[in-house]
């Protein structure tokens, strides 16, 4: 069974924000209200003349020890077998214990005026509203296709693939060493991974 | 730079606060009735109470859900400590309704048992026991719940759950106190529970003090921002701080120094309801607070 994971080159990302659209169509999620499965950070650091801007995409890191799934009562988020992490909108009854369980900042609460809104925008939505993220977009996964954001990405700043699969593009960048998980300190065992460096959050 | 949590608000802090002092409640009376003093009216009112405050809890986190329909998975993942919530506050809830049943003697069934003197003693040590044990690990579990989240630094501390806990007890034994006071209960029976509480209130000022300094200096800036937070914040100062906590231990103080001179008197009884009330505001505005200072940096 593949393990599913991605690396994202931040000396790549031109900034262009693709992904978030090609995900928000795909997904259908409430980009009006600001909330996206994966979103793309603007961040200018240093000061005149010495200036650097970086764009930092994100987006669910879907752990190996994901807290979210620890703590979700109704085992509503879960891990597939293919070690993507998803929301069973069918289960999940709504408490927010994963929202503050993520140390990413990775889930949002799809309102339900969110929801009613999805039907005039999308044409269709959710049946209600729940907690939502990034599921790698299962659904194209299983078709054989790559996440929307990565099929959209024109710099090919994001690599998708299984990282149990030596041949895969994924997994031999993650084994040259240079790609890095975003606070490894907190055991979470993140499945995304960064080229590049991170800018400080001061910055 | 700081983000505040806005997934939990007033409501989880309001279940929080009730599935604490139902908890304690039953622990206290329910152990107090069959282990310690038999005061049968203690061990009823503290059984009801622990019923009535725990339900409403429970009312308040079904409000908070957004899919209320989708508890009938509650118990899809042991993992979870809303899991174990949900087991301690039905056990809590089964063992207290099995513990008051002997008192309904007008029951056909009850009354039988009620008239067996050995086997209604022996029914009431054990739901007793059973019920205050849930009861306890009720005020655990609103500690835990919190500490559990890894996304909050400030909550994401083993010594919050030991500061619920504690603070859990002293709202038990305030409710009591008014509880009692109220009902005419009171002479020898009205002082215990402020002795008690002002030894719960000194713990608990001892865990408070050691958890926001574990906070501020434990390397994490996060939690430190929301300790800066809560003593910047008058109502938690003030209110807590201050009203909740000190008053209370002054007032408690105050009656005990007086001892049995003062014991049964309206103007002590009058002091116990107060201290207590005190105990309960400040049990409150605690929760709401450390749900108030749950803060974050976003990782991007």
């Amino acid at each position: 069974m593949a393990r599913y994971g991605m690396v994202i080159d931040l000396n790549t990302c031109t900034g262009c924000r693709a992904c978030q659209a090609a995900c928000a169509a795909e997904n259908r999620t409430p980009f009006w209200a600001g909330k996206f499965r994966t979103h793309v950070e603007d961040r200018t650091t240093g000061a005149f003349p010495v200036v650097n801007r970086y764009f930092l995409p994100h987006l669910c890191m879907h752990c190996e020890n994901a807290p979210c799934v620890s703590v979700c009562p109704t085992g509503a988020s879960h891990r597939t077998e293919e070690g993507i992490v998803v929301v069973d909108a069918e289960r999940c009854m709504g408490c927010k214990y994963c929202i503050v369980a993520c140390p990413y900042g990775a889930r949002y609460v799809y309102e339900s005026e969110d929801v009613r809104r999805a039907q005039e925008v999308y044409g269709e939505g959710p049946k209600g509203s729940t907690a939502d993220k990034c599921s790698f977009c299962r659904q194209r996964v299983q078709a054989g296709m790559e996440p929307a954001c990565v099929a959209t990405c024109l710099a090919g700043a994001r690599i998708f693939g299984d990282l149990d699969d030596p041949r895969s593009q994924v997994a031999k960048v993650v084994a040259e060493g240079q790609a890095k998980q975003v606070r490894a300190d907190l055991g979470t065992k993140p499945k995304v991974y960064y080229l590049g460096s991170l800018p400080d959050k001061e910055g | 730079m700081y983000t505040q949590q806005d997934a939990w608000g007033t409501l989880i802090a309001a279940y929080l606060f009730l599935g604490g002092v139902g908890g304690a409640t039953a622990a206290i009376g329910l152990t107090v009735d069959q282990y310690v003093k038999p005061n049968r009216r203690m061990g009823v009112a503290a059984g009801l109470s622990s019923l009535v405050l725990l339900s409403v809890g429970s009312i308040l986190l079904l409000v908070d859900l957004l899919q209320p329909l989708n508890t009938i998975y509650f118990f899809g993942n042991p993992h979870s400590w809303i899991f174990w919530g949900i087991v301690f506050i039905l056990g809590m809830i089964l063992f207290d309704v099995l513990y008051l049943l002997p008192h309904l003697e007008g029951w056909p069934l009850v009354g039988r048992l009620a008239r067996d003197q050995r086997c209604l003693q022996r029914w009431q040590r054990i739901t007793a026991a059973v019920g205050a044990a849930c009861g306890f690990a009720v005020t655990l579990y609103t500690g835990f719940l919190l500490s559990a989240a890894p996304g909050i630094p400030f909550w994401n501390s083993p010594l919050l759950p030991v500061l619920f806990t504690v603070s859990a007890f002293s709202t038990g034994l305030g409710y009591l106190m008014v509880m009692m006071g109220l009902s005419g209960n009171v002479g020898r029976v009205m002082v215990w529970p402020g002795q008690i509480d002002a030894g719960t209130i000194l713990l608990e000022l001892i865990a408070l003090l050691a958890f926001l300094a574990a906070s501020a200096f434990g390397g994490r800036p996060e939690a430190a921002h929301s300790v800066r937070y809560l003593l910047g914040s008058p109502a938690f100062v003030v209110g807590f701080l201050l009203v909740g906590l000190i008053l209370p231990l002054a007032i408690e103080g105050y009656t005990m120094a007086k001892g049995r001179r003062g014991e049964g008197s309206a103007g002590m009884v009058g002091l116990g309801v107060l201290s207590g009330l005190l105990v309960l505001v400040g049990g409150f505005l605690l929760r709401q607070y450390v749900l108030l200072a749950g803060f974050y940096v976003k990782v991007w």
